[in-house]
């Protein structure tokens, strides 16, 4: 089986503090790690590679910092990786990114594309099913588990927030994966040698066929209009209230945030 | 005038609320000044379901019933709404984002070839005579920093919600059309259900929860009353040590250094005098509102808003508040 795992480099989250003086990110010294959900995804093709036979490729786009995470990968036991990177590609939203991805993937061959379900620094979840939509390829997101695989098929577990469906998909298919599937395998000492000398292959823009009007920052189709920080309320000075005012104003807090169940 | 579509989702045959909470909001923003329709697939969609529709403030219900929508498959809701916008002109397209939002939304983005903001928690719209821009405003860098993304080039603007951040009001309208979409599929999925199971969700998760309802030692003996309470929010009860150490509950709801961290969108804390153990798992909550007797109380040192009063005497007011207000929504 010939499996592609679309990878990303983030900044761990939760190492990010606010200044609270100047309401600005710290991002000094936060580490950039692999995505929880793909790095489940890649334990789940090798874990499928090891019972099936086969190759686990990774795909990753980003800046060239990325090398670092590529040597982790080969060191896990990735066959091959190819990272994506161009200044043309910077400031693609999720749609340009996908489109990217998408056009690139289309010059490799595979039957199964896993993609991590959603990344932590953007919280979208959206590169994996518009890369599916993209590829013409059927999707099964949020998977639980990756049961076995027969005659083409691949059977697999979705979970949803009141059930889990068995599900079977007949490949070529995108699958999405959840960090909670699985514990992901430690560096085994031959690998990790090796992976500090095992090419990778840079991919420029040029080297496949993507339409430049739709890449980038003027190719996506959203565009920020504005950041900000949370919004701190202003602490209010400690009132003495009776218990019947203590209800109303806590009920208006809580207000806004009723519409469930 | 202009239109702004809204994805219904049906699941375990129940309008999921979400659905419900987007026509209101977009509604209360709105006002009349564009036409609101509610979009809702499945195998059959009852006379039930549309009434529940009805009052919470659209313009128009469209139902497209068929029975390979009876359970969510990618391939045919994505068909049968890329089918439904391409017979409109929506200007605006929101969906909530469950994970059937989430699986559904992104995929429609690129079929559609136009933008889509996941996630959001603040909608708002820009409307004059020839257009209405969608802002869509989400939390981003786990929630230390909020983002407003527009989507000026491609329709229709999209948008998936988070559940549970808007009410859901009633609305007179008069005259709510309500269309059957005819539609037409076929039997040619590469996906197969083979089997379904339900997952019991009795497991606590602290950690996730967006509101939390936490009591101290000042309300131990009323502890069913803050549970009372967090149920009618929606939300999960939790216990500072005190509560936990008097067995009065199980450990799995303690919040602090021995317990869970927590940073829900607000945290309520009744007669919890706020040690620092228990201050150090929920000092990022993002709104903290305490209660407690003692002015004094180390937890108004963390608190955004502190009201000296006894908790046990808050509690039975807020049931009874919080009743009524789920009486009329």
């Amino acid at each position: 089986m010939k499996i592609i795992v679309l990878v990303k480099q983030v900044p761990n989250t939760s190492e990010i503090k606010i200044d609270k003086l100047t309401n600005t990110l710290i991002r000094k010294g936060v580490e950039s790690i692999i995505n929880p959900d793909d790095l489940a995804g890649v334990e789940e093709a090798l874990k499928l590679k090891s019972r099936y036979g086969g190759t686990v490729t990774c795909v990753t786009m980003g800046p060239f910092q990325a090398e670092s995470m590529i040597r982790t990968l080969y060191g896990l036991g990735v066959d091959h990786a190819y990272l994506i990177s161009d200044p043309k590609f910077a400031g693609s939203d999720t749609y340009a990114t996908s489109t990217i991805l998408s056009s690139f993937l289309k010059t490799l061959e595979y039957d199964l594309i896993i993609a991590g379900y959603q990344a932590i620094d953007g919280d979208t979840a959206q590169v994996g099913p518009q890369v599916a939509e993209m590829l013409e390829l059927p999707q099964v997101g949020h998977l639980h588990a990756i049961c076995g695989y027969q005659d083409g098929v691949l059977q697999v577990e979705r979970e949803d927030e009141t059930e889990i469906l068995t599900i079977d998909v007949r490949l070529p298919a995108l699958v999405t994966t959840l960090r909670r599937m699985n514990t992901p395998r430690l560096m085994n000492a031959w690998d990790a040698f090796r992976a500090t000398s095992k090419p990778f292959t840079l991919v420029r823009f040029g080297d496949f066929p993507v339409n430049e009007l739709k890449i980038g920052l003027k190719g996506s189709p959203t565009q920020v209009s504005k950041t900000y920080t949370k919004v701190l309320v202003q602490k209010a000075p400690i009132e003495k209230v009776d218990a019947k005012e203590a209800s109303k104003k806590i009920l208006a807090l809580l207000y806004p945030y009723l519409g469930v169940k | 005038m202009k239109k702004i579509a809204i994805f219904i989702e049906k699941k375990s045959d129940k309008l999921a609320s979400v659905g419900l909470e987007l026509i209101s909001e977009t509604r209360r923003k709105v006002g009349y000044s564009a036409y609101l329709i509610a979009i809702v697939l499945g195998a059959q969609i009852g006379e039930e379901e549309i009434n529940q529709l009805k009052v919470v403030g659209p313009d128009e219900i469209v139902i497209a019933e068929h029975d390979l929508l009876k359970v969510y498959d990618t391939h045919y809701y994505t068909t049968v709404l890329s089918d439904i916008v391409a017979k409109h002109t929506f200007d605006v397209l929101l969906l909530g984002s469950t994970i059937l939002g989430r699986d559904l939304a992104p995929r429609l983005s690129a079929r559609l070839h136009t933008g889509l903001t996941a996630d959001a928690t603040i909608l708002d719209f820009d409307v004059s005579d020839d257009r209405i821009s969608l802002l869509a405003t989400r939390p981003a860098l786990g929630g230390n920093l909020f983002a407003t993304i527009i989507c000026p080039k491609t329709l229709p603007q999209m948008a998936s919600i988070r559940p549970g951040v808007f009410a859901i009001e009633s609305f007179d309208i008069e005259n709510i059309k309500v269309s059957h979409y005819p539609v037409t599929l076929v039997a040619d999925s590469k996906v197969k259900i083979i089997s379904r199971k339900k997952v019991e969700k009795d497991a606590i998760e602290l950690s996730s929860a967006r509101l939390i309802i936490a009591g101290g030692r000042g309300v131990a003996n009323q502890f069913h009353d803050v549970k009372t309470i967090a149920n009618l929010v929606g939300g999960e009860a939790a216990a500072s040590r005190a509560v936990i150490d008097a067995n009065i509950e199980a450990k799995d709801r303690l919040v602090g250094q021995t317990g869970a961290n927590v940073k829900p969108a607000i945290y309520l804390a009744l007669g919890i005098s706020g040690a620092v153990q228990h201050v150090s798992g929920m000092e990022k909550s993002e709104l903290i509102i305490a209660v407690n007797n003692d002015p004094d109380a180390l937890i108004f040192k963390v608190a955004d808003v502190s009201l000296v009063c006894d908790a046990k005497e808050v509690m039975p007011y807020l049931i009874k508040d919080l009743q009524a207000l789920k009486g009329m929504i």
